[in-house]
């Protein structure tokens, strides 16, 4: 058995066709976090989307604050702990923006910071609205 | 012929504050390290400064003199052997004998350092004293109680259990009963063995009798007669008693704490001080006291200003008591049994069981996570929970460094990229101390290059995990890791077994060999004892060019008491003969049971004529004292045999012989009486207390 999560959370919602259009929260990774809820811990998902929400905030504007100036070193640790965070929702989708994030930021050749961050910035108001349960706009 | 404490040589060593083991490992982190600071870190506490001492003092092969300070072995030892001590620190959570639960730590070490700080202060006032080797006394002079706690955890916490409060001379008879000795001996022993002078140890004795003033009033004791540690002893007991208001509870309605404060004017004499100018000082040692209590961990501090309370005090007509407070408000409450001084030999001898093997006791592994991400804790926290695992979360290396020190977790899961100290930092921290070697850590990174595994390794890593991982692998490491631990705790449980035998054995083998040197009938030292410290005695007289005197006293008629009155009776008469003498003897005499009816009273440092007054005393004492039971009632009398050491005796057999052959005129000349050995006139008078026969 497997006590749903009280936070309803949109598996429907797609990111735009810019962003290759998956869906925003992928099921079956969602669902391995819900798997590991039990009678002893039932609260574990709601924690952890929880968490999520709250760290995810602070760590996109420290994005957006070095890429107005504190440097490519304060966007790469933020992409760091944003890429496992969102992959542990089942933000994969994000999560892998934020991978080529962190490696951009680490002046990978071909990485265009400014773009890859305006476009994990989409992704993650996207994100955000699915694990809040809106019933988004398909595509 | 002072009692040993063997189990500390033989069983390890002792622990420190974990914030001071925390504080060792920030500092000693890179190469150009605040040595300084080190140096400061061991000043404050107890164990490791005795054991950079006792190194120090071990390896010295030059005949240089021993050091008594933890400059002076940190000047001799040199920058690296100073950093390898102070990462070889232990912690109470690691002791391999366990926590002794009831016994007060964070006190024990506040109290020591604020004694020790306090009388630096002193000291430097006072300047009789070198600050430094006072600071070290001080903080040294309880070391005992701290050993009782590592080397017999059960014991000692349940005699703190049972015993909570008791003041520490009532505390040192409790100890003496169940160990065989008691917490200022144990202190004295330990100093010893590290090197430190005897004047140091003096005073971890002598403050075991603080409030032996009895019965010296005729003769004061002389021995105490070195200045030097007069004042060392009279400025480590002031500074204690100031160190025990400045770590209260500053509450003025709070009796003990107020009596203890008002108290402090009894210290104006001692100190040769005005109350305005003791305060005044007291509280010139707040800020230092500060500023050290941090090192150990000390946050709070309750501390005003002591002239500002003893105004207030003052305003409440609290200062006419102040003089009529007894010196030592800690009114003793534990029965004073028949006490025979240092020995109270009871042979109840039962071993603590042992613990069955740790590893099977049902103790969870203790884990600590230390991750920035806290969802990641929150994760993996809940995975190792629910593997019946006991859980530790730190969000930053320098929290999980703290938690590690506190806590001395098996096993630490520490994620690589953190900000400020990473995964690979904290592990090398841990690494670098003895306590930190034994924890299995695994280190969590991201990439999982060959690069980034071999520096895994290299910072002291047992394993790696690659994020993201599935936590059944998780699971399957830290079962892993599980296996090696408990093989580890399974060699260290045998060698626990072992520790703790060698630690009863000491009790027991002090305990035998106290029962070996006691009398069971009357609790004194028996004849073997007496003729061991006789010649002990007389060695030391005859080098020091003292005099030595002894009194053999024997009971009159006692063999009419046991043919008249029955052997029950007569063994009643013998100890109501012991403990009236012992009542009426000085501090520094020595009481023992030949035999039969005889007693020995060894006068250390003591001529025939006050020997002589000190028989009478004695004489008059038993001849006063009623004794009652069984239809026996009446006052017994002694003869008793004076002689001193004379240039031309040989040895200690002369010297008896001599009071012997005075006892023996006693007798002759009518009994109830003094006789003192090779006297040539004899005097008859009319009363029978001033007759005197020569021998």
């Amino acid at each position: 058995m497997q006590p749903n999560p009280s936070i309803p959370v949109s598996f429907s919602l797609h990111h735009s066709a810019a962003h290759g259009g998956e869906p925003v929260i992928d099921q079956e990774a969602f669902s391995i976090l819900e798997s590991l809820a039990d009678e002893d811990d039932p609260d574990l998902v709601n924690e952890i989307v929880e968490l999520f929400l709250e760290d995810s905030a602070l760590r996109m504007s420290q994005i957006e604050e070095g890429l107005q100036g504190s440097g490519a070193d304060t966007i790469r640790a933020a992409a760091h702990a944003l890429k496992s965070a969102s992959a542990n929702v089942g933000a994969l989708c994000f999560s892998s923006t934020c991978a080529s994030l962190e490696s951009a930021a680490q002046g990978e050749p071909d990485g265009d910071l400014a773009s890859i961050v305006s476009s994990a910035i989409e992704m993650y108001a996207d994100v955000r609205r699915a694990l809040a349960g809106e019933a988004g706009n398909d595509q | 012929m002072n009692r040993k404490f063997d189990e500390l040589r033989l069983t390890g060593s002792l622990p420190s504050p974990s914030t001071a083991g925390y504080r060792i490992l920030e500092l000693t982190k890179d190469d150009d390290y605040d040595h300084e600071e080190l140096i400061r870190t061991l000043l404050a506490d107890p164990a490791l400064s005795g054991r950079v001492i006792k190194i120090a003092n071990a390896g010295n092969k030059d005949g240089l003199p021993n050091v008594k300070t933890v400059g002076q072995a940190t000047m001799r030892l040199g920058r690296r052997a100073i950093r390898s001590v102070a990462l070889g620190f232990t912690l109470v959570a690691d002791n391999r004998r366990g926590e002794a639960k009831y016994f007060d730590y964070k006190d024990y070490w506040a109290n020591a350092l604020a004694t020790a700080v306090t009388v630096h202060v002193l000291a430097q006032v006072t300047r009789h004293v070198d600050p430094a080797s006072a600071f070290t006394c001080a903080l040294l002079a309880d070391v005992g109680k701290l050993a009782f706690a590592s080397i017999h955890p059960e014991r000692y916490s349940d005699l703190m259990r049972d015993n909570q409060g008791v003041p520490d001379l009532a505390l040192a008879r409790l100890e003496s009963r169940a160990f065989g000795i008691d917490h200022f001996e144990v202190s004295a022993s330990i100093m010893a063995s590290w090197g430190l002078p005897r004047e140091f140890q003096e005073v971890a004795l002598l403050r075991a009798q603080e409030n032996d003033t009895a019965a010296d009033e005729m003769v004061p004791d002389d021995d105490v007669g070195d200045d030097g540690k007069k004042t060392l002893l009279t400025l480590v007991r002031a500074g204690r008693q100031i160190a025990r208001v400045l770590t209260g509870c500053w509450d003025m309605d709070d009796a003990r704490w107020r009596g203890g404060f008002l108290s402090l004017s009894h210290l104006c004499e001692e100190l040769d001080m005005e109350y305005d100018a003791l305060l005044s000082l007291c509280d010139a040692v707040i800020p230092s006291w500060k500023e050290w209590g941090e090192i150990i961990g000390i946050t709070s501090f309750n501390a005003g200003s002591f002239q500002d309370v003893a105004n207030e005090f003052e305003r409440r007509g609290l200062r006419s008591a102040i003089l009529s407070v007894p010196a030592d408000m800690r009114a003793p409450d534990v029965p004073d049994e028949t006490e025979a001084g240092l020995f109270q030999a009871e042979l109840d001898l039962p071993l603590h069981p042992f613990d069955s093997a740790g590893v099977d006791d049902g103790e969870p592994t203790r884990i600590l996570l230390v991750d920035d991400d806290s969802q990641m804790l929150r994760l993996i926290g809940h995975h190792l929970r629910r593997e019946g695992y006991e859980v530790l979360t730190a969000e930053t290396s320098a929290e999980g460094l703290a938690i590690a020190l506190e806590h001395t977790p098996q096993i630490l899961i520490t994620d690589w990229m953190m900000p400020e100290m990473s995964g690979i930092e904290l592990c090398a921290t841990l690494r670098r101390s003895q306590v930190g070697m034994k924890m299995y850590v695994i280190l969590v990174t991201a990439r999982g290059d060959d690069e980034q595994i071999v520096e895994a390794f290299d910072a002291g890593a047992d394993d790696y995990i690659v994020k993201p991982f599935n936590p059944r692998i998780l699971i399957a490491r830290v079962r892993a890791a599980q296996r090696m631990i408990q093989l580890r705790e399974r060699v260290e449980d045998s060698e626990r077994g072992r520790l703790r035998q060698v630690a009863e054995l000491g009790i027991m083998t002090r305990k035998l060999r106290a029962a070996a040197l006691t009398d069971t009938l009357t609790e004194l030292p028996n004849r073997r004892y007496a003729m061991k410290r006789l010649k002990q005695e007389w060695e030391t007289a005859r080098r020091g060019d003292r005099p030595l005197s002894v009194i053999i006293c024997d009971i009159d008629r006692f063999k009419s008491v046991n043919d008249v009155y029955g052997h029950d009776v007569g063994d009643i008469v013998l100890r109501e003969v012991a403990h009236t003498l012992q009542a009426h003897g000085r501090a520094s005499d020595v009481l023992c049971r030949l035999g039969g009816e005889e007693f020995l009273v060894i006068n250390v440092a003591t001529d025939v004529d006050t020997s002589e007054k000190a028989a009478e005393r004695l004489r008059s004492a038993i001849e006063r004292h009623v004794i009652r039971h069984s239809g026996f009632d009446r006052a017994v009398t002694l003869s008793l045999g004076v002689a001193q050491m004379a240039p031309e005796m040989e040895s200690v057999d002369d010297l008896i012989k001599a009071s012997d052959e005075a006892l023996y005129v006693a007798k002759e000349s009518g009994r109830n009486r003094v006789c003192v050995a090779g006297q040539a006139e004899i005097e008859i008078s009319d009363g029978p207390e001033e007759q005197r026969y020569s021998a």
